[in-house]
């Protein structure tokens, strides 16, 4: 029965996308997305009953198996039922409705609406193999088919060239990270014989050496820093705010970006054994988290202080999971969800009532033509903050207080996530006072106005889950650890603060918080101050590392080694991926004058391929 | 001497379609239908035949007859029924070039029949004289399909590289033999193989050479680099029509004689090829995903794309006999998979035409959203994505390679794989995401091209779901 | 392995390269050398050549040789039949009437469509539904 269910939650929305990718241009409008979004509801209804075992405290892992794929690999395509799964299932489920919600008002109008729903519930059904896999090879095909999801969508409006380069890179970046979960996915097998999740985890301790855990656990970061936009791959993912603002909701709330998190959870038997890889990916988090965040600050663009910020907490969330403390790190991907949800769908209902402008510098004063909107976005932004008792702050404060509590040069980690608090609370106190308050700056013949009801009823429900998301997990009631204890059964978690340590803990991030807002409040409250400066230029253009990026790979193909071998339409894409695509089309080029057509050329190819296996085997053959 | 007619059934039943077809056709000059039913009856004789040789033969039952020339075992029956409906297919897709031929278009249909019968021959063949006679029965009909329509200058060039470069490496796949023999005193596949076993070679100088030799000749055939220069250019010229079957036999059979050769006959000396193997693997892999990054059309494109998957079927073959099924499994799909790949360009390009810049792709989505949505299709399963039958493949080549203990050459071919994607993924972009050209208006497809790429595709994506009935298939596909 | 078993023959296959270099060697370097434009021409009668010294066949020529040697070739087959003819017996026999049936057949095929017709032009006339459609797009 579980296991019906469970099923049903992927064939749902897999189902919704197949019957939309043939009947999507037929069906009247509203009506393919409302099928979309239904299909999407009821993988979270199904979810939901699945899950209310786990609630009651009875349910049991369980496996679901669908057909032998490749017994030879132990691997069937199977889908594996535990707490973890369900959390996250439900997470991608109900946001991931009630953004298809949204969207029926957002892309009305659209002439490829049909499609875009196809997408959007190939999406949500990709995640969820993802999520669902009880092995590598599963969750390799999720993790594969939602880098394709995010390329379709991102760049969904091709027409417009920025998107259709902006897919390109996040699906190029995305590949280079890919390339390192490949070969851990290798290694993994070489060393177990096997992908499924049981047999490696269980036989970890015993096959493993430190070393090699080492080697997969960094393998594993590639591809997670690829997937979640960490130092030094997140330059994909600014861009992909090309995309419709609920697909950039998607992407950075419910679905792809967590992915990475979620498979370090997920492999926390492998990073328990390798200290140094689980330290690297606690240190690449708190990098990303305030490097992120300052050039949060300098944006302009609303969806690229929001892009930004996206990429500082899934930095918190990296810092968790390194650091151990897998529910804490879970819990702020849940509680991110609903509050980087709302921020995002409702920027897009202001960039809807803007007819399209994403330039604070031409908004302000939206808060009386917008009251939904504004409401529900002061809601997320205390969230994000981190302002008791709303979901941001239980979540934030429990990775900090875990990585407090490890002590040593955590203690170090711990200084840097406090810094980026201060400064998050910092950037999303000037976007909405850039957006909400303030004189009216904009540009003639724009008149704002509300977003239609299909839009605001999801902004309302994530603002109540926004406010309620965190109590589930609070030093009072710790629900959600209780509820994900057997998952990390295994796993040797890190210990959260108690007592007087979590109190001051708690009360310097709420401090940090406070700074920041009260300091861009100061700074913002009536004026538009010139952000023209150096500093400013600097962060605003993040620190010029698409930039930088461009020249190191384009100039000195040295650099890079040959199997950087991409080459990819490469006019379009700016920073890294042109630079590789030069350096590619520089090695091809190099080998091309081997190929002159001449008989005698391939005749000397053969002839030469000839004498060096002749002597190879002579020389086998000890002559 | 110990004779059983269904060991040579299939090949008969195809040279009596095959004679009576020429006959008639000097005679009457029937007309397109007649070669039609001709080529359907043979290929469906032939088809079954090995079909029945399956069902009696694979396995433990498996035998070679007439003083040991031809084996009827697993392999050489998958083969069988590989390259049989791949002949089926690749008549099919080249129809319309074979109407453009007028009264010459019955020899096309002979010569297809014809490489089919020496590609299979190739891989039932239990001595290596029988090999080469299949080798040469199998070139030459490729050598002159590759230059069968006339009216084009570079579809002779092709034909004649072809032809130049295949006798040089036929000569030294020849000599190898003839090394061979001269150190183990048989040209039995079985005989090698049992005298290697039994005897230690104090002088294994001449045998070293002749194994050398005779995995250049067929390295050749498959187009692995150092030896792959010629597909390119081949392929390029080739008439739209014959390139499939042209690639596709070349793989099937050249593979097909290569595992017999190299896992069976020199077996015992698995110590001594397989890292030559493993090195044509990771250069083939290389070089053919590099040089394919940089193509502009896309024949050329997918040929540099053939070498790589060369090297990636060299890759399960450096496991010895235990990679066979690994490689049959990867050769069996890939082989479909080109062959609709080409029909696609032989539509769209033209099936007389040689070239097919990638331009002519530009927008073919909305020209054609169904030959544009195969190719598509075909891509991702050559770039080997999860749920298609080229994910498996890799998959099972890569798992043959860590059990022989070659990570390092996995590792190559995974990294190139991925690089690989931008190429497959440059067509898509192209169809799907760049406007066409104003006056390029809608393309009809023909009603064999269609069947093929139906065929293919619904089998890429079977496989690619549920490939285990496949692989458990294809633990009876072994050697004798 | 040691190579000594093959001394002999590398020594007579240097001897041999090595007189051939020798010579040609020592002639190119005794033998006097004044070049003229006359003397390089191909031909040194005082006429100025027209065309290359290779002659143009007939590609008919060519053909017909090919199909001499092919047919020539397998007579071969047939000779290793004929030495052993008692001991092949029945089989032999019935193998080598295929065999013959097939030459036959070929042969058959390949003077129906005209090949051994040496004068193309009265072929045409009497049959031109053999030629016509060789080279142009018929359906």
């Amino acid at each position: 029965m579980t296991g019906t269910l469970v099923s049903l939650a992927i064939l749902l929305p897999l189902g919704g996308s197949v019957v939309l990718l043939f009947a999507g241009k037929r069906l009247p409008e509203p009506l393919a997305g409302v099928i979309a979004t239904l299909t999407v509801a009821g993988a979270f209804g199904c979810a939901a009953v699945a899950a209310v075992d786990f609630l009651t405290g009875a349910g049991e892992a369980l496996t679901v198996r669908w057909f032998d794929w490749m017994p030879a690999f132990g691997v069937d395509a199977s889908l594996g039922w535990d707490r973890l799964s369900a959390l996250m299932t439900l997470v991608v489920t109900g946001v991931g409705a009630l953004i298809h919600l949204y969207s029926i008002g957002y892309m009305k109008g659209d002439a490829r609406f049909g499609r875009f729903f196809t997408y959007l519930n190939l999406f949500i059904a990709s995640m969820l193999i993802l999520v669902l896999a009880d092995n590598f090879a599963m969750l390799f095909v999720g993790w594969e088919l939602v880098g394709l999801c995010s390329y379709l969508l991102i760049s969904f409006w091709f027409e417009r060239e920025t998107a259709a380069a902006a897919g390109k890179k996040a699906f190029i970046v995305n590949r280079v990270g890919d390339v390192g979960f490949i070969v851990a996915l290798m290694v993994v097998f070489a060393h177990f014989g096997s992908f499924r999740f049981d047999t490696v985890f269980e036989s970890a301790p015993e096959v493993l050496t430190t070393g090699t855990a080492t080697a997969i656990g960094l393998l594993l970061l590639v591809g997670a820093a690829g997937k979640s936009a960490q130092l030094p791959l997140y330059v994909w993912l600014p861009d992909a705010m090309e995309g419709p603002t609920p697909v950039s909701a998607l992407i950075h709330a419910a679905t792809m970006v967590t992915a990475g998190v979620y498979m370090v959870a997920r492999t926390g038997a492998i990073f328990g054994m390798a200290p140094i890889a689980a330290g690297t990916v606690a240190v690449v988090g708190a990098a990303t988290a305030l490097y992120a965040a300052t050039i949060a600050v300098a944006q302009t663009d609303i969806k690229r202080v929001l892009a930004y910020s996206t990429i500082s907490q899934l930095g918190y969330m990296f810092m968790g999971v390194g650091a151990a403390a897998y529910v804490a790190g879970v819990f702020h991907l849940m509680t991110h969800s609903f509050f980087k949800a709302l921020l995002f769908l409702g920027a897009g209902s202001v960039i809807h009532g803007m007819h399209g402008e994403q330039d604070m510098a031409k908004m302000g004063g939206l808060r009386r033509k917008m009251p939904a909107t504004f409401a529900t976005m002061t809601i997320a932004w205390l969230a994000i903050s981190g302002i008791p008792p709303l979901a941001g702050f239980w979540s934030k404060d429990e990775i900090l207080g875990t990585v407090f509590e490890r002590g040593g040069a955590w203690t170090v980690l711990w200084g840097v996530g406090l810094l980026t608090a201060l400064l998050t609370a910092f950037y999303m106190t000037r976007m909405m006072w850039l957006t909400f308050f303030g004189e009216p700056r904009w540009d003639d013949g724009v008149h704002p106005h509300e977003s239609p009801a299909v839009m605001t009823i999801p902004l309302l429900a994530l603002a109540g889950l926004s406010v309620v998301g965190g109590l589930v997990n609070t030093p009072f009631r710790t629900t959600l650890e209780h509820f994900l204890d057997p998952v990390f059964d295994a796993v040797r978690l890190a210990h959260v603060p108690t007592g007087s340590t979590a109190v001051a803990l708690a009360g310097a991030s709420v401090i940090a918080a406070l700074i920041g807002i009260g300091l861009a409040a100061l700074r913002y409250r009536d004026r538009v101050p010139d952000e023209t400066g150096f500093a400013w230029r600097l962060m605003g253009r993040g620190y010029y590392v698409d930039d930088v990026y461009g020249q190191v790979f384009a100039r000195s193909g040295k650099l890079a080694a040959a199997w950087l071998a991409f080459r990819f339409d490469a006019r379009g894409i700016d920073g890294a991926v042109e630079g590789m695509g030069a350096l590619t089309r520089k090695t091809g080029g190099w080998l091309r004058p081997i190929q002159t057509g001449f008989v005698r050329t391939s005749a000397a190819g053969v002839v030469l391929g000839a004498v060096a296996l002749l002597g190879w085997f002579l020389w086998r053959g000890g002559l | 001497m110990n004779m059983n007619l269904l060991a040579v059934a299939p090949e008969v039943i195809v040279v009596v379609a095959v004679v009576a077809l020429l006959m008639i056709d000097v005679q009457w000059r029937p007309g397109p239908v007649w070669w039609a039913i001709a080529a359907a009856m043979g290929i469906a004789g032939a088809t079954a035949a090995v079909a029945l040789q399956w069902v009696d033969y694979r396995g433990a039952d498996a035998a070679s007859f007439f003083s040991d020339m031809i084996a009827i075992d697993g392999f050489g029956a998958f083969a069988g029924m590989v390259i049989f409906p791949l002949a089926g297919l690749g008549l099919m897709a080249a129809w319309p070039l074979i109407r453009s031929q007028g009264g010459r278009g019955a020899e096309f249909v002979v010569l297809v029949l014809i490489a089919a019968t020496g590609a299979h021959l190739m891989a039932a063949a239990a001595n290596l004289i029988m090999l080469f006679v299949g080798l040469e029965v199998f070139s030459i009909s490729l050598y002159v399909l590759a230059g069968f329509t006339r009216e084009r200058v570079d579809a002779d060039e092709a034909a004649l590289k072809y032809f130049l470069l295949g006798a040089v490496a036929s000569a030294i796949f020849l000599y190898g033999i003839a090394l061979v023999y001269a150190s183990t005193g048989t040209t039995s596949i079985g005989g090698i193989a049992t005298y290697l076993r039994s005897t230690i070679l104090l002088r294994p100088g001449v045998l070293m050479a002749g194994m050398a030799m005779l995995l250049v000749g067929l390295a050749f055939k498959v187009s692995a680099a150092p030896f792959h220069m010629w597909a390119p250019d081949v392929y390029q010229g080739a008439p739209g029509g014959v390139t499939g079957f042209l690639a596709a036999g070349a793989k099937v059979a050249g593979f097909a004689a290569m595992a017999r050769v190299l896992a069976v006959a020199l077996g015992g000396r698995i110590d001594d090829w397989a890292p030559a193997v493993a090195v044509l693997a990771a250069v083939s892999i290389v070089l053919g995903t590099l040089l394919a990054l940089v193509q502009s059309d896309l024949k050329r494109m997918l040929a540099y794309s053939s070498v790589a998957h060369a090297g990636f079927i060299l890759t399960a073959l450096v496991a010895g006999a235990n990679g066979i099924p690994d490689m049959w499994f990867y050769v069996a799909t890939y082989a479909v998979q080109v062959l609709a790949a080409f029909t696609v360009a032989s539509v769209v390009s033209g099936a007389t035409q040689g070239r097919a810049p990638l331009s002519d792709y530009t927008g073919l989505a909305s020209r054609s959203p169904w030959l544009a949505g195969m190719l598509g299709l075909l891509m991702l399963a050559m770039a080997g994505i999860p749920l298609t039958a080229g994910f498996v493949g890799k998959a099972a080549v890569f798992r043959s390679a860590i059990d022989a203990d070659y990570l390092w050459l996995v590792i190559v071919g995974v990294v190139s794989a991925v690089a690989g994607l931008f190429f497959y993924l440059r067509v898509i972009v192209l169809m799907y995401m760049q406007a066409a050209d104003e006056e390029s208006g809608h393309i009809p497809v023909p009603g064999g091209a269609r069947v093929v790429l139906v065929a293919v595709g619904v089998l890429t994506v079977l496989i690619g779901v549920v490939p285990w009935p496949l692989l458990t298939w294809l633990r009876d596909a072994l050697p004798l | 392995m040691s190579l000594s078993a093959y001394l002999p023959i590398a020594i007579m296959a240097l001897l041999a390269s090595g007189f051939a270099a020798i010579s040609l060697g020592l002639s190119r370097l005794i033998a006097p050398h004044n070049p003229t434009p006359e003397k390089l021409d191909p031909y040194e009668c005082g006429i100025v050549p027209l065309q290359e010294p290779v002659q143009r066949f007939p590609v008919k020529f060519y053909l017909v040789a090919m199909l001499f040697v092919i047919f020539d070739v397998e007579i071969v087959f047939l000779f290793a039949w004929a030495v052993r003819f008692t001991q092949l017996g029945w089989y032999g026999i019935g193998a080598v009437g295929i065999f013959t049936l097939l030459l036959i057949e070929t042969l058959v095929y390949v003077w129906k469509r005209g090949a051994l017709d040496w004068n193309v032009a009265r072929r045409s006339r009497r049959r031109p539904a053999v030629v016509e459609p060789l080279t142009e797009k018929a359906a």
